[in-house]
């Protein structure tokens, strides 16, 4: 156990430190872009376009400069920061005493239907906005494949508070 | 249920306090209430010595087997 709480531990705050991260970036990219700072360049006659790092003329994001391709990569940086949070949250589970409450219940669900519902609509967002790469397919089923591991472990959670509270009632 | 806690009794006849009783048995006044109230699943051995030690009395007298009329009616047809 004390293991478990210690790898939780960690991993709890890499995913909590990936999803501000991606926030930030999410956050930062959308000001530059909608009040065309300084920051937001655009590059190759046109066609690309940069976004600078704050105070710096180093470029940190690149891509074709196009509405669909533009709001496309915005949100998803803004659902993987959405994905780490939730994920922090599991993790959040492990690190406490009693794992099998209502309240982990309730992050698990979350994180299943975060990964079944968002790749999907971003999915078909991308589709309607912007021509879809590749590997899109592939993350959706990736997503959609550890959405169903997690409704299984929120399956056993359930059954493991029942057991909590019958356990509660042996005095 | 048909098995009755008296801790009740046995509490008003040694002139204890639940809550006394709950700090000699070392659980919680809630988990107490719980058993008292017959809400209780179950009762650890460990636990039923230390009603006996703190009260001064055996286990009969904490619990009680009623049998209720469904089961009788059973066993009688049966």
């Amino acid at each position: 156990m004390k293991t478990v709480r210690f790898i939780a531990h960690i991993l709890y705050g890499a995913a909590l430190i990936l999803a501000v991260g991606y926030g930030l970036t999410a956050l930062y990219s959308a000001v530059v872009i909608a009040f065309k700072t300084p920051q937001f360049t655009v590059i190759d006659g046109g066609r690309r376009f940069a976004i600078l790092y704050p105070f710096s003329d180093a470029p940190f994001l690149l891509g074709l400069n196009a509405f669909g391709q533009i709001s496309t990569m915005i949100l998803l940086i803004a659902l993987y920061a959405v994905f780490f949070l939730l994920l922090s949250e599991v993790f959040q589970i492990f690190r406490a005493d009693k794992w099998f409450t209502k309240r982990g219940i309730t992050r698990l669900r979350a994180f299943y239907l975060g990964n079944f519902i968002a790749p999907s609509l971003a999915y078909l967002f991308c589709v309607l906005c912007w021509e879809v790469e590749s590997p899109a397919e592939l993350l959706v089923g990736l997503h959609a494949l550890l959405g169903v591991f997690t409704f299984f472990i929120a399956a056993i959670f359930e059954q493991g508070v029942h057991l909590q509270h019958e356990q509660d009632l042996i005095i | 249920m048909p098995i009755i806690v008296n801790i009740d009794v046995m509490l008003a006849r040694r002139k204890m306090q639940s809550k006394e009783l709950a700090e000699i048995l070392d659980i919680t006044p809630a988990n107490l209430s719980i058993l008292k109230t017959g809400k209780a699943k179950g009762i650890r051995f460990d636990t039923l010595e230390a009603l006996c030690n703190a009260l001064q009395c055996q286990p009969g007298d904490i619990l009680e087997y009623l049998q209720d009329e469904s089961a009788t009616h059973n066993t009688n047809s049966s």
